[in-house]
């Protein structure tokens, strides 16, 4: 049962994330920023792609594509992101225009569209790590606001280093976890699937803030 | 089963350096937004001394302006018209009462628009000292007769000379109120000296004032605000017989530091 849960979290936490958004939305009759805006687009790539990749493994099909679409489009919304956000704009586009040259190598000599994406997954996971920090360090050179844990941004920057940092461990080792697990693989999506779950708890906590940076 | 754990494992260790990083970050992004908060104060602080400080500049050359073409235009006037009063009684044998008068009364006019004139000029108040224009203030309302006002302070003050005229142009402003809002009849001053600060009590015995409307002048905003550029505060107290105006203004403080810099 407790197993069982542990796979279906990477539809649950997305659902109650979204579910949060929309009831705030309904009964706080709030605004939404553009923060706000990008993890319910988050959430729901995450919950539609999700469920997707499930009902095809259902069906005994081959649903590794999904992951790909999952990676570009999950890389794309945290460009869009931090491209607003971070006043190093030319980082995020240079980053996305690597990420972009690096997804189409790895799928054309070492990861096709048939294998699962690790390497993309960990790199697209390593770059959006890699804004938040900037994002943190650009927080802490110029402090918007005396309380953080009021700041909407800051735990945006919290979910993104819990789960795109711990994926970027699980993906960058995918191959070498593959090998040693054999069949028992699928534990590290429950490692995986528990981590999306930390990170989406932290963006229900950004949602619920009512401070942000206007940008 | 062995790299179950080791994942198990590898994921807290995560979780913990995430929760400490994120701890970490949070005290020193408190910090950092403290002093940034501080910072901002102390600028805002050295603005606002900045610009009290022009407002003064501005107002003792708007003063010392005044008090030339008082002396120059005005006086030289008075002059002529008290030499030609002067030809015109010596023409005379008998010259009339009410030329002699008039002669008198312009000589009199005279003194008091040289009077009036000095008090004004910053340059001429820098070559005294507080007591010594307060002395020769004190002399030229005196003088008028309508008015009875005594001087009593300390027989030297440890405050620069830059300060002792900021300090004189608050008096200055509280005597003048005395004068032309509450009609005294006796005005005393008082100033006394402690290690820390300077106190001095400009005292009258006029109507006062009741209304808060009445503590919100031009001339009060121009005392609060000069006793702020020394790190001081003015205070009002009237009970309809009279007003007690009580100027502190400290020895050694941060604004005073300020206060020296930008009057460089």
């Amino acid at each position: 049962m407790i197993k069982e849960l542990f796979y279906k979290l990477d539809l649950i936490a997305p659902a109650l994330l979204l579910l949060f958004a929309s009831v705030k939305n309904i009964v706080g009759k709030r605004i939404y920023s553009f923060s706000d805006d990008i993890l319910v687009d988050f959430a729901t790539v995450q919950l539609l792609l999700n469920g997707i990749a499930a009902y095809i493994q259902v069906q005994d099909g081959n649903n590794l594509w999904v992951y790909h679409v999952n990676c570009i489009t999950t890389n794309l919304i945290f460009t869009l992101y931090f491209a607003r956000t971070l006043a190093q704009k030319r980082l995020v586009y240079a980053g996305f225009a690597v990420f972009v040259v690096a997804y189409i190598l790895l799928s054309l000599y070492a990861q096709a569209y048939k294998n699962f994406p690790s390497y993309p997954l960990a790199l697209g996971s390593g770059m959006i790590v890699i804004y938040a920090l900037f994002f943190l360090d650009e927080i802490m050179t110029f402090p918007p606001t005396t309380d953080i844990l009021s700041l909407k941004e800051f735990w945006i920057l919290a979910g993104i280093l819990a789960y795109f940092g711990s994926t970027f461990f699980i993906f960058i080792s995918y191959n070498y976890l593959s090998v040693i697990l054999g069949e028992r693989v699928s534990i590290l999506w429950q490692f995986h699937n528990s981590f999306l779950f930390i990170g989406c708890v932290l963006f229900i906590v950004a949602i619920n803030c009512r401070k942000w940076i206007l940008k | 089963m062995d790299t179950e754990i080791v994942l198990v494992a590898a994921s807290t260790v995560f979780i913990f350096f995430l929760l400490l990083f994120l701890f970490g970050f949070v005290l020193k992004y408190q910090r950092r937004a403290l002093s940034f908060v501080k910072e901002k104060e102390l600028i805002q602080s050295k603005f606002e001394q900045t610009l009290l400080q022009s407002q003064i500049e501005v107002q003792e050359a708007t003063f010392s302006l005044l008090g030339k073409e008082l002396h120059d235009n005005i006086g030289q006037l008075l002059s002529t018209a008290k030499m030609l009063l002067g030809i015109a009684e010596l023409n005379l044998v008998h010259p009339p009462d009410t030329l002699v008068t008039a002669n008198a009364t312009v000589g009199k006019a005279i003194n008091e628009l040289r009077a009036l004139s000095k008090s004004l000029n910053k340059e001429w108040l820098e070559k005294f000292d507080l007591i010594g224009n307060l002395t020769a203030e004190v002399a030229r309302i005196n003088a008028a007769a309508v008015v009875k006002t005594s001087l009593v302070c300390a027989d030297e003050l440890s405050m620069e000379a830059d300060k002792q005229i900021v300090l004189f142009r608050i008096i200055q402003e509280a005597m003048q109120n005395a004068l032309k809002h509450a009609a005294a009849g006796h005005i005393n001053i008082n100033i006394s000296q402690s290690n820390r600060e300077i106190i001095a009590i400009v005292q009258d015995d006029g109507t006062g004032f009741s209304s808060e409307g009445e503590t919100g002048g031009v001339g009060m905003i121009n005392m609060v605000n000069r006793a702020r550029q020394l790190g001081g505060k003015v205070e009002w107290q009237s009970n309809g017989e009279g007003s007690v105006v009580t100027i502190t203004i400290p020895l050694k403080t941060e604004l005073h530091e300020d206060f020296n810099r930008n009057s460089r």
